[in-house]
């Protein structure tokens, strides 16, 4: 993490960060938060086996940073299955207990059968633009 | 193209690492097919729920074994998941979509909905306390006519 985000992240949340680093040391990090809105970048196949430790990394920001908006970005996603279903399924009904929203990125003629057959398209709006990223440069 | 059959079977812990390994041998197995890209993603999403079926509903111990054997047969795919765990009480109930006995692993219910739709045909056995089996089949190359 640069110094620059780092101070940031201290910034929005400085309570859980300290924990926070410990603990990412051995995990991939999914998520990237700008104030109010985290956007998880899904990773390369998101299976029941993925699905837990990102679920732990999400939860654990949209509490402690107060995340109103959320986007998952499936610009790097090729396999997703019913357990990646689940869990983003879960994380709106998290964001929407705390008043927000979700929204979903970079949909591939894969996902989006998969997004079709699930139903998740009901769900969820598709936002279209080039990445994620973009999100969190307005800080 | 393949004439007549090809057979493998795997067994392996019914470890949630092993997912991956499970979808990603059956996509090479049948790569001699010729698959459309799409036809592999189908059935990988397919093998992935059956396996993560097993593994999370079959099993508490992560020591016991999951089956998986494929056949190849002229274009034809067949594909059998096997434990020998818990077992179904209501199959029929189990293949509605959004029905789950794990809500609290977030679990969406749409497992067997998944591999209806990504597979020709599934059609699951199970007895209580002594296992499942779930069989599938897909015919590659319907989809190009």
């Amino acid at each position: 993490m640069k110094k620059y985000e780092r101070h940031q992240a201290e910034k929005l949340c400085p309570v859980s960060f300290h924990f926070m680093t410990e603990w990412r040391y051995d995990m991939n990090r999914y998520c990237e938060v700008s104030e109010d809105c985290m956007v998880i970048h899904i990773p390369r196949e998101l299976d029941h086996h993925e699905a837990g430790r990102l679920r732990q990394e999400a939860d654990l920001l949209i509490g402690a940073c107060h995340i109103r908006r959320l986007v998952f970005d499936f610009a790097k996603t090729e396999f997703m299955d019913s357990s990646g279903i689940g869990v983003i399924i879960g994380r709106c009904r998290n964001i929407g207990y705390y008043g927000g929203s979700a929204c979903a990125k970079n949909l591939n003629g894969r996902l989006k059968k998969i997004f079709l057959v699930s139903g998740l398209q009901e769900l969820m709006r598709e936002e279209s633009g080039k990445t994620g990223r973009k999100e969190t440069e307005k800080l | 193209m393949m004439q007549g059959e090809n057979n493998m079977t795997l067994r392996f812990d019914a470890r949630s690492v092993n997912e991956g390994f499970a979808r990603v041998a059956v996509a090479a197995f049948i790569a001699g097919l010729n698959p459309t890209l799409d036809e592999v993603a189908d059935v990988k999403t397919a093998v992935s729920e059956a396996v993560t079926n097993a593994i999370i509903h079959g099993y508490d111990d992560p020591d016991e074994q999951v089956e998986l054997s494929c056949m190849v047969a002229g274009r034809e795919i067949f594909i059998e998941v096997a434990d020998t765990g818990r077992g179904i009480e209501d199959v029929k109930a189990a293949m509605e979509p959004f029905f789950t006995t794990r809500p609290d692993l977030e679990r969406s219910g749409m497992g067997f909905a998944f591999m209806e739709a990504f597979m020709d045909e599934v059609t699951v056995e199970s007895v209580k306390g002594r296992g499942t089996r779930v069989r599938m089949h897909k015919k590659i190359g319907v989809q190009e006519g």
